[in-house]
């Protein structure tokens, strides 16, 4: 029950992102001098290898298979299992074997629905549900050359002595509120998959519905009282929680991986040999 | 019956085990060589690489794509893909020489890493492709491009099994190190001259993730050889009585030079420090420099005869499988070295000391000196086993600046912001108004698609000023570990090291000299 009261309140975060998202790409229009930017979902910014950007039927079938269905989905199951028979979720199953398999059978059949779900889903509505980061989000890129370019007339025709504007400078910045914005934005919409790219965001339906097929799957599975109506939403909550994860990881992996390579950092120089630029 | 029902489900699950290895088999035995089509729009736009590959067998191909293939043991699949790479690269050769307007090649050698090979369908050789054709293109096809792709069962484990695939980085990186041998060693070599029998063509070696672990493993032992002869002979060459020594020794000299790469780059390397150490120290106590365009006949050093590295080891700060995977995969291994007494530790006793050797040759102070303790920064050898040699910060000679403001740029190795008082210098993105500032910028470039300003600065009090340059870059040039055949990355290896200051780089008698 809390976490459904949580994502009640997170939905109007959600909704602020979209909004200063739409507002976002409306303020700066592309610069007609410049080159069109494609960016593939999912994709870095100028990768050659995404040449087709589109979410193809072999891709998806290759995410499904290895998330849902072979070991990836497997080993999730063996590990959540475990902390389910610690603790000892749903009570109705005992700490033996016997509850063991059921909490691993039961989690591998629910990861195995929501991935036929969104596979399905996602090919009815040819939809490509891969994060992307907001620095790496064309639109975001688009500003940002926008005000660089704008920047660089400045100080061509002598003017770089005066102050750029705030906007220029914001579109010069990755931080602040607008990727946490982002990570949300991009985790209740998703793409059309289209080869150049620029497919227009929809809300995320297939991502939605691999979220309550995954909770629903587990019906036959759990006990009378774990099949309430609160009780399925919150798997379905809990599921959609990793969604949000994933595609805050995408945003911040920056961050992350400096603060995880900090802790495994070798050979540092020394503060006293460091030096100091001027 | 319990025995029974595990006995049958095991039968079952075993052939799925086996299933998901993906075979050890040779991909390009009947088309060795393909050419690659130029790309017929302007630079900053993607070619296409799904056309269906054609066989490079005509000479005026502007690009082409050999393959080399080993096995897990380091042998090669067929001597006839060798063959078929060396018989390329001299037909440029020839090309240059005698046709008018044909230019010098550039010979571009690739080992890829972990989770790839050279299928088909491979991402790698798709991007490698994609690689040669914005490098064409980025060159205004004024060279012919080569490229050679080393193949190797970088990939054990289909991809529909994710966390096997993840295990299976002890058996490759085994593998990567096992494979470095006679054959590939010899390949290379054979590759560097065959592509120097034109004194003006260049070959560039490239490693990725275990490709860069394999390719300095294989290399280090044998460019140490040819660095040594070069500087032997011709150190003989000046001291010889009669020209006819003279001249031996400086062919021979000159047949040593030509048969090592012009520039090697590691991207993203999965070894462990360790390896890059011996060659660092081998540099260091022999106290190189090296210029690539240095002309024998002016032989003094002026503003277009830069010093320029040899080796190049780069590593993208969000690079997770070598930053955490890495120390991470190594623990254990390292645990065993250490109850072995294998690594040696930091000590002020004259038989255990394990110092780290510096050398810059611009220091103002010294041009070498060691660091001794843990203050100044000196780490036991089990520390160099835990880490990529680019990561770590006292091995690094440059870092790179990214900006961040009309006048600020940030170290994207430690996120120091440093003001710059000329916005002009980043509007502009000019190496001399930054070094107005006293910067010690050695080259500027800008992403094509943001226009944003980087610059590579030499690390301030470096402990190593090497040909061998180490360094961090910034997520948006490589933003993780495998994503590396990019427009971004492909301008910032061009700008930095092929058009430094904005001139092509040409190879006109490289010294490297101590």
């Amino acid at each position: 029950m809390p976490r459904l009261k949580l994502n009640w309140m997170l939905l109007p975060i959600a909704s602020l992102a979209l909004l200063q998202q739409a507002h976002a790409q409306a303020v700066f229009p592309s610069p007609p001098e410049l080159t069109p930017i494609k960016v593939c979902p999912g994709a870095f910014p100028t990768d050659l290898e995404a040449t087709d950007c589109r979410y193809t039927a072999s891709q998806r079938a290759l995410d499904f298979v290895s998330g849902s269905v072979t070991d990836q989905s497997v080993l999730g199951a063996v590990v959540f299992g475990l902390g389910a028979q610690v603790i000892q979720s749903p009570s109705e199953w005992k700490r033996t074997w016997d509850g063991y398999g059921r909490r691993v059978g039961s989690r591998y059949t629910q990861a195995l629905g929501k991935g036929t779900a969104q596979y399905l889903v996602g090919l009815m509505f040819n939809d490509d549900p891969r994060f992307l980061a907001y620095r790496n989000d064309p639109s975001v890129i688009t500003r940002r050359r926008t005000a660089i370019s704008a920047l660089t007339k400045r100080s061509s025709s002598g003017l770089a002595g005066a102050s750029p504007s705030p906007q220029s400078l914001d579109a010069l910045s990755h931080d602040g509120w607008q990727r946490f914005g982002h990570a949300w934005y991009d985790v209740i919409t998703v793409r059309r998959s289209t080869m150049q790219g620029n497919g227009h965001r929809i809300p995320a339906i297939s991502r939605f519905a691999g979220e309550v097929a995954g909770a629903y799957v587990g019906y036959p599975w759990y006990p009378g009282p774990e099949n309430t109506f609160a009780q399925v939403g919150q798997r379905a909550a809990g599921a959609f929680g990793t969604a949000v994860l994933s595609s805050f990881y995408t945003e911040y992996k920056p961050e992350i991986t400096n603060l995880l390579g900090a802790v495994f950092r070798r050979g540092r120089q020394s503060k006293s040999n460091a030096g100091k630029n001027p | 019956m319990k025995l029974k029902t595990m006995t049958l489900l095991a039968a079952t699950l075993l052939p799925c085990l086996t299933g998901c290895h993906v075979a050890l088999q040779p991909y390009r035995l009947q088309h060795p060589a393909i050419d690659v089509p130029p790309p017929s729009v302007s630079p900053s736009q993607t070619a296409s690489t799904n056309l269906p590959a054609k066989d490079c067998v005509d000479t005026k191909s502007p690009i082409c794509l050999a393959f080399i293939e080993v096995d897990d043991m380091g042998e090669l699949f067929d001597k006839s893909e060798l063959d078929t790479a060396l018989r390329l690269i001299r037909q440029a050769n020839d090309l240059a020489k005698t046709e008018p307007g044909q230019s010098d090649p550039i010979v571009l050698t690739f080992i890829h890493g972990w989770k790839n090979n050279a299928s088909l369908e491979n991402d790698n050789v798709k991007g490698f492709q994609a690689a040669l054709q914005e490098v064409y293109a980025r060159f205004k096809g004024t060279h012919r491009v080569l490229g050679i792709y080393i193949g190797w069962r970088g990939n054990l484990i289909h991809s529909y099994f994710p966390v096997a695939q993840q295990f299976s980085y002890f058996n490759r990186e085994a593998t990567a190190i096992r494979i470095p041998g006679a054959m590939l060693s010899s390949a290379l070599t054979q590759i560097a001259t065959r592509t120097h029998e034109n004194p003006k063509a260049l070959a560039i070696f490239i490693g990725h993730s275990f490709g860069g672990l394999l390719l300095e493993r294989t290399l280090s032992e044998t460019t140490a050889s040819q660095i040594a002869e070069a500087t032997i002979y011709t150190d003989e060459a000046q001291a010889a009585q009669d020209t006819k020594e003279d001249s031996d020794k400086t062919l021979a000299a000159k047949l040593a030079v030509d048969s090592r790469a012009d520039l090697v780059i590691y991207i993203n390397p999965a070894g462990a420090a360790t390896e890059a150490r011996q060659m660092l120290d081998f540099l260091t106590f022999n106290r190189y420099t090296y210029h690539p365009l240095r002309d024998s006949q002016s032989a003094t050093q002026t503003e277009d005869d830069p010093e320029r590295p040899l080796f190049v080891s780069l590593t993208s700060t969000a690079d997770l499988a070598t930053k955490v995977a890495l120390p991470i995969g190594h623990g254990l291994p390292y645990l065993g070295f250490k109850s072995n007494g294998s690594f040696r530790e930091l000590s002020e006793q004259p038989n255990k000391k394990y110092d780290l050797a510096c050398f810059d040759p611009h220091n103002a102070q010294h041009q070498t000196w060691a660091l001794t303790t843990k203050d100044q920064g000196a780490v036991s050898q089990g520390s160099y086993y835990l880490s990529s040699a680019p990561h770590m910060q006292i091995l690094q000679s440059h870092v790179m600046l990214k900006s961040v403001g009309a006048n600020q740029m940030r170290v994207s190795s430690t996120g120091q912001t440093i003001t710059v008082q000329d916005p002009d210098a980043i509007a502009k993105c000019d190496r001399d108004l930054f070094n107005k500032q006293n910067l010690n910028v050695v080259s500027t470039f800008r992403l094509a698609d943001t226009q944003a300003c980087f610059a590579i600065q030499v690390r301030p009090n470096r402990c190593n000023g090497t040909p061998y340059w180490l360094m961090e870059i910034d997520p948006d040039v490589v933003p993780d570990h495998s994503t590396i055949f990019t427009q971004r990355f492909i301008s910032f290896i061009i700008d930095t090291f092929f058009a430094p200051n904005g001139k092509a780089l040409q190879r006109l008698n490289p010294q490297l000299t101590h």
